[in-house]
């Protein structure tokens, strides 16, 4: 990859995950209105939220330094996790600099940097959230993994880019087509929403982690959530269903956000029409199909 | 070469010397004295042998001609390697002690003779080229070891795990002596290349012996580095003795165990197909450590247990690469030294990374006389280096990366499961494989949980002013865990050379011809790049540089947009819901986070509660040997004594006989007069 | 007249002496005749080529037995090993004794007068320098002898009904034993013609089975090995510094010297004589270990363990009679390591009781609070009986497992396996118990202890457990020269 190309590419993956993810998040603001029959917030209120919440006042209520820094750090690494994700076309723009692995943890850092902020905010509220938070990412997190090293071991390699390029030139095959639906299942616990949401609970725990932030931390946090929901859905879209890639760079752009934005739909649905879970039911959920998901390994394993 | 005896030398000194000073301040400054010049020492052999590539080999003195053994030293890279960890490792840990030993009521002279002879016999065990000394220094690190285990001599629970630990580890040696003199019978040299070549005449021509002699070595090491179910000693023995002698435990002493079992399975014991069935055994038991270690860590409150608990589960990654690297050497050498690089690093990372974090334990008890998560909070106002040291630590351990811990355990996750594209191994084992490798990434999440929960438990949340003794902490506690931070990042951030150096030591120490350097990782400043098989390339990759800068760059940006958006900072107090609460009501104590996963994975099973899956007690060993044995053995009641009774009643009777009237006495004179003359007669008749 | 002639003389002489003097006087009186002694055995061993030395005597009280026969003292590796150890345990156990044998002494007050303990001790380590220093069958059987009566009298000290129990019951057997030796004694005379040690080479095979069978149970008895072994436990009530000697250091180790002795001098044993030896032993060891369990006196456990490790040392003299001379060098480097080791073990149990009057392990606790020293004393002791490396246990126990395999026979592998669990089996129970009354808070008994120990028993156990450390490098040259010489 010449030296251009790469910049087009991180640029684009930047702007898709985090400029154009409040966007994202109005329309889905607006499809859970509609559902709820109202009429809802214009498209862009979410941009308008983060602006006003970077100029309000920031309430200190904590000596500790991790507080003031770690928010900013869940909004860099979700950037970060997208340099990993191929959007512009077969390969990432980090395709050589990291593997799967690399993604699996930077995906977890995330949720260190809003767990740091949580237990440097001296709330005990934002304690309980964090360990459900805490709780949660390792417990899905293994489906993740588990999907992921089904195409590495069917591609041959632990690159994405390679992962991504073995798919969509051979198709899908059983092992494959499982891994897709155990992402598919776990996706809302990966993006946060409700069934899923549980750490930042509204209505239990007074919301949980956020509940010390306000002014810029608070933006940068829900930015990183609206951020997030865009990764994982780009992550299963791109990774899962590389159908179909042309040649042009923002034709391939347009592809990937069009598919980001049924997946989004299909997901807001769920978040609509469902309650959410308590803990202990999210993880058994959660570690069940983690198990299941192993049968995948085992098909990939005999070449199916 | 000399620089190995002048360090051995001055450890000793210091064992020596340091026992005639009661004084504990003074005791300690000479400690670190005779530390740092061995670890100075020490660190320019090591760099010199791994960076000029070089071997020193001497034999120093013999027993001959009683026992064909000898104190043969053999310096190489893997060696090298070792003798590093337990340079940095033992000179932090000295330093550490200075001001910490204070807090203890007990004498420094059960402290620092005992952890200075630990350093010696740690440094002659990594040199030593020789079965019979190896076994020595072996013992004498249990030795000194479990003299620190039980400094506290009064605690009920440090007697008790200082017993169970030395009964475990010198059953486990004993196996150790039996594999031993067996092979003499055969070699008659305990010299290693020795021992090899008889080693591969036993495989050929008894199997079932060989087997059993690998078997006594697995045990032996398995039990000292901790592998449950052999283990089961080290979480009651780790936490017992001062947090910096654990810190040597938990950092280097475990990892010993883990150099001598890739010293004899890639040096002393030969590789062939039949042997390498005991690379899978070395992994099954690495995957039950990191799954039942790290579960059982995760349920605890007490933070050395924790750490203890770690040091199991951390132990197990590393016999998983291990494991792997040797199960595959003849089939896959690419992927073997992969595997095999990993498990070293991950030795190398976690010894630095383990003792970072008992320190920091060391310092919290230091600080409150406690180690209970349940009853400190907020230490991050008194130590904030500690605290900023401690991160470190818990995120190297998690395998975070850009810090060390990411590296050694993509190696190993990687290597575990490529072997699924190997296509000459048999089904079932790839399918283990894989297992372990997806078991192993699901547990390093649980890491991250375990130790985000130690470090909000201790540092964060809110501060109780009422127990703390003092003010910040004195350098000579800080300085030690700040060395070992830099060097977990250090160690993440450029790969490339100590990845070179492990790659090193195992093509020095096998006896197998593997591929070079260059095919299997392309690694320069930015970072590595893995080659799993000769025409597969790059199909792992990790390059801390590109990932790095990236990473300022986009922090440089946002956080010259908040600049710009220009928002006021007011202090207020933390919002409890409307109501002023005291600091007890509103800490979240360590005993709370992660409930519903405990109640997962904790269950009773015939009385015992296992917690994490692991038993919170044993039950008591009653032992006794049967009655009848016991009276069989002192054949006084029943043979002796009646037989004394019996002798001595019958002649009571004969002279009871003999003194009644005169006339038996005449009797008896005649009697014996008359028979002494028939003898006469009888024999000297002639003559007469 | 020459050095050896003196070095037999002056315990007997210096017994003498020390029988004139009653109060604590005969005690510095006899430690410096124990002086002189390993002094004058120093300047032996120092002075001799390869620790050989030879003198013979022609005396002719026994000139009607009609075969070349005289009286003569000699050094060897092996003799010369021994009487390091005699002569210098001997020192410390006398010096010792001066601070024991007080009437401040908790366990049992001693008053004066002491004479005669110092005529019985001096008089006994005479008699061990004659057995060690004999040239001939005959000359050992009389200082045999003169080493069960001072037995039976030390054993018998405190002339309570115990002791005298305990006395006469240790006289019987090794009498017994001695009685054995006669016959085995006649035997050669009228088979052999000699009473060298190397006749039994030229014996026809059954008598020398049968030969070597009497002198193995006279060794027997007085060492201690089934099935003669039950006086030892009751030998206990003899004054502690009386049991560091006759039963940790010199008597019991006469039997084995006369084992290592007969090895040493014939080459040619057949595999039966050493068959024996080795289940013997064997069972020995087994029987000691199950017997640890259920002691609760320090000093019994300490004599079962004594049994235990003569089991050890003859096994390691059978391997050296089956053909395997490293487990035969290691059964005698055995002989001394053990003798310090359990030296130190009794005389630390001996200070223990002296200060707080009890011996028992079920009152005692927590001993290391009050005399760390002691402590110390009995963790190197216990170490160097169990065989922990560096002490010197480990050293002379190697040298006899690798002697069981050495072989390949399969029997001596079976012993061989036992041996090394028995090993484990007493360490686990050492340090048991070593935890129990060291370790943990002070007992009652501990806590009215008395604060100082006396000088005297001080020094000696500083000394012996300098000695103990170091003992592996004592009796290397020793060993290597017999090694040399097999």
């Amino acid at each position: 990859m010449n030296f251009t190309s790469l910049f087009l590419s991180v640029m684009v993956n930047i702007f898709v995950v985090l400029l154009l993810s409040p966007l994202f998040d109005g329309f889905t603001r607006k499809v859970r209105a509609l559902i709820q029959s109202r009429v809802g917030p214009p498209p862009l209120q979410s941009y308008y939220d983060i602006l006003k919440l970077m100029g309000k006042e920031d309430l200190k209520s904590t000596i500790n330094p991790l507080f003031r820094f770690s928010p900013y750090l869940s909004v860099i690494s979700i950037a970060m996790a997208s340099l990993l994700i191929p959007v512009t076309g077969l390969n990432p723009p980090f395709n050589f600099f990291g593997d799967i692995f690399l993604f699996i943890y930077i995906i977890t850092v995330v949720g260190i940097a809003i767990i740091i902020t949580a237990s440097a905010s001296e709330n005990p509220f934002a304690y309980v959230g964090a360990s459900r938070k805490m709780m949660l990412h390792l417990s899905v997190e293994p489906i993740l993994a588990i999907a992921l090293i089904t195409g590495a071991i069917n591609a041959g390699s632990f690159k994405i880019g390679d992962i991504v390029s073995w798919y969509h030139l051979s198709g899908p095959n059983v092992s494959m087509l499982l891994a897709t639906v155990c992402v598919f299942l776990s996706l809302q616990a990966l993006i946060g929403k409700i069934p899923f949401d549980i750490s930042e609970a509204e209505q239990e725990i007074a919301e949980g982690v956020l509940i010390e932030l306000s002014g810029p931390k608070y933006a940068c946090l829900k930015w990183a959530n609206m951020a997030r929901q865009v990764l994982f859905c780009l992550v299963f879209s791109q990774i899962f269903i590389p159908w179909p890639i042309t040649d042009s760079l923002i034709l391939n752009t347009l592809i990937a956000l069009f598919k980001v934005t049924i997946i989004i739909f299909i997901s807001t649905l769920i978040e609509s029409l469902n309650p959410r879970l308590r803990i202990d039911q999210a993880l058994k959920y959660n570690l069940t199909l983690a198990g299941f998901s192993l049968t995948a390994i085992f098909l990939a394993l005999l070449g199916v | 070469m000399e620089y190995l005896y002048f360090s051995f030398l001055s450890l000793t000194l210091g064992a020596l010397l340091t026992a005639l000073i009661r004084n504990k301040i003074g005791s300690g400054v000479l400690a670190v004295l005779f530390t740092s010049i061995s670890a100075v020492l020490l660190i320019d052999l090591a760099l010199d042998v791994l960076f000029n590539n070089k071997i020193f080999e001497e034999e120093v003195f013999s027993l001959l001609p009683l026992l064909n053994a000898s104190i043969f030293i053999r310096v190489d890279a893997l060696s090298a390697l070792f003798l590093l960890i337990v340079a940095i490792v033992s000179f932090c840990v000295c330093l550490f002690s200075v001001k910490y030993i204070s807090s203890y009521s007990q004498s420094s002279l059960s402290f620092y003779p005992p952890i200075l002879s630990l350093f010696a016999s740690s440094v002659g065990l990594v040199c030593i080229k020789d079965l019979l000394f190896f076994i020595l220094f072996w013992e004498m690190m249990t030795l000194t070891s479990w003299i620190l285990v039980v400094f506290e001599r009064e605690k009920k629970q440090a007697l008790k795990a200082g017993l169970q630990y030395f009964i475990a580890t010198h059953v486990a040696t004993a196996f150790l002596i039996l594999a031993a003199v067996i092979i003499y019978s055969y070699s008659n040299s305990f010299e290693f290349s020795e021992v090899y070549k008889s080693l591969g005449n036993i495989l050929v021509n008894n199997s079932l012996l060989g087997n059993f002699l690998i078997f006594c070595f697995f045990i032996a090491f398995v039990t000292k580095a901790g592998v449950l179910p052999f283990g089961f000693w080290l979480p009651n023995a780790y936490p017992q003795p001062p947090s910096s002698a654990s810190s040597f435990f938990g950092g280097v002493m475990s990892k010993l165990a883990v150099y001598a079992i890739l010293r004899f399975f890639l040096s002393v014991i030969p590789l062939s197909s039949t042997t390498e069935a005991w690379g899978f055994v070395i992994a099954f038991f690495g995957v039950i450590s990191i799954f039942i270690g790290t579960i059982a860590a995760l349920t605890q409150d007490e933070a050395k247990r924790l750490m203890s608990f770690h040091a199991i589960g951390q132990v197990g990654y590393m016999l998983l690469g291990i494991g792997v690297g040797i199960y595959f050497i003849h089939i896959s050498p690419f992927l073997s030294v992969i595997a095999l690089t990993g498990g070293i690093f991950h030795a190398f990372n976690n010894s630095i990374y383990k003792s970072l974090l008992f320190l920091n334990a060391g310092a919290i008890f230091y600080k409150t006389s406690t180690t209970d998560l349940n009853r400190v909070s907020g230490l991050i106002k008194v130590m904030p280096l500690t605290a900023l040291a401690a991160m470190v630590g818990a995120l190297s351990i998690a395998g975070v990366p850009p810090f060390n811990g990411f590296v050694s355990k993509l190696l190993i996750f990687e290597s575990s499961i490529w072997s699924a594209r190997v296509n000459e191994a048999l089904f079932l084992v790839k399918g283990a494989f894989i297992i372990f490798g997806i078991i192993s990434i699901f547990i390093s999440a649980i890491t991250l949980a375990s130790f985000l929960k130690f470090i909000n438990s201790a540092f964060m949340g809110k501060f109780k002013e009422e127990d703390i003794k003092g003010g910040r902490l004195s350098w000579s506690m800080t300085l030690p865990q700040i060395i070992l931070a830099t060097i977990c990042v250090v160690t993440g951030l450029f790969p490339s050379v100590p990845i070179k150096f492990m790659y090193d030591a195992i093509l020095v120490s096998s006896k197998i011809n593997l591929p070079d350097f260059n095919q299997v990782f392309s690694a320069d400043i930015a970072g590595i790049g893995i080659n799993y098989c000769q025409s597969c390339l790059s199909s792992g990759a990790w390059y801390p540089l590109f990932i790095i800068s990236s990473t300022i760059m986009l922090s440089l940006i946002i956080f010259s947009f908040e600049r710009y958006a220009g928002a006021k900072i007011r202090e207020v107090k933390t919002w409890y819901g409307g109501k002023e609460h005291t600091p007890e009501e509103v800490i979240y104590t360590g005993h709370s986070f992660y409930q519903p996963f405990k109640e997962i994975v904790s269950f009773k099973v015939g009385g015992i509660y296992f917690k994490g899956f692991y038993p919170s007690e044993f039950p008591p060993l009653k032992f006794a040997f049967p009655k009848w044995i016991t009276k069989i053995i002192q054949p006084d009641d029943w043979f002796y004594y009646p037989l004394a009774n019996l002798i001595s009643k019958f002649f009571d009777r004969m002279s009871n006989f003999y003194e009644r009237l005169n006339r038996y006495y005449i009797f008896w004179f005649v009697l014996g007069s008359l028979l002494v003359g028939i003898l006469v007669f009888y024999f000297y008749g002639g003559k007469l | 007249m020459d050095v050896l002639l003196i070095q037999l003389l002056v315990p007997f002489f210096g017994a003498i002496i020390c029988y004139l003097f009653k109060s604590r006087a005969s005690g510095l009186v006899a430690s410096f005749f124990a002086l002189m002694t390993f002094s004058l055995t120093l300047f032996n061993i120092l002075t001799s080529l390869s620790f050989t030395q030879k003198t013979d005597y022609q005396w002719d009280f026994f000139s009607w037995l009609n075969i070349p026969f005289s009286f003569g003292l000699f050094t060897d590796g092996l003799s010369s090993l021994m009487l390091i150890l005699i002569t210098l345990i001997g020192l410390f156990v006398i010096l010792y004794s001066v601070g024991y044998l007080s009437p401040n002494n908790r366990d049992h007050g001693f008053y004066p007068p002491y004479g005669s303990y110092y005529f019985l001790m001096l008089l006994f380590i005479g008699a061990m320098i004659g057995v060690v220093t004999s040239k001939n069958f005959l000359q050992v059987f009389l200082f045999w002898e003169i080493t069960t009566i001072c037995s039976w009298a030390l054993i018998s000290y405190m002339r309570d009904s115990k002791g005298i129990f305990s006395g006469f019951k240790a006289f019987i057997m090794t009498h017994i034993g001695g009685i054995s030796f006669l016959v085995a004694l006649g035997i050669l005379y009228v088979e052999a013609k000699s009473f060298d040690f190397s006749s039994i080479s030229v014996l026809p095979p059954t008598e020398k089975f049968l030969v070597f069978g009497l002198l193995f149970f006279a060794a027997s008895a007085k060492s201690a090995q089934i099935p003669l072994f039950t006086w030892l436990p009751n030998a206990m009530v003899a004054p502690t510094p009386v049991s560091a000697y006759l039963h940790a250091a010199a008597m019991v180790k006469a039997g084995v010297y006369l084992i290592a002795r007969i090895y040493l001098s014939n080459p040619e044993l057949s595999a039966n004589c050493a068959f024996i030896v080795a289940v013997v032993s064997i069972l020995t060891m087994l029987i000691s270990v199950i017997l640890y369990y259920i002691q609760d006196d320090l000093k019994s456990l300490l004599a079962y363990s004594t049994i235990g490790h003569l089991g050890y040392i003859l096994f390691g003299v059978s391997l050296g009679i089956f053909g395997s001379i490293t487990g035969g060098i290691g059964g005698i480097f055995h002989i001394i390591n053990h003798g310090f080791a359990k030296g130190l073990l009794f005389l630390c149990v001996g200070a223990i009781s002296y200060a707080t009057g009890s011996k028992s392990i079920n009152e005692l606790r927590g001993i290391s609070s009050k005399f760390p020293f002691l402590a110390v004393c009995f963790i190197v002791g216990m170490f160097s009986i169990v065989g922990i490396p560096p002490f010197s246990g480990f050293w002379s126990k190697f040298m006899i497992f690798t002697g069981a395999f050495e072989l390949k026979y399969g029997p001596l592998t079976f012993f061989g396996i036992l041996a090394i669990f028995e090993s484990l089996l007493s360490f686990c129970w050492y340090i048991f118990v070593g935890h129990r009354v060291f370790f943990g808070t002070p007992s009652e008994k501990v806590l009215n202890a008395h604060k100082d120990l006396p000088f005297s028993m001080r020094i000696s156990l500083v000394l012996l457990l300098f000695f103990t450390i170091i003992s592996p490098l004592l009796g290397y040259p020793f060993v290597k020269v017999l090694y040399g010489g097999v």
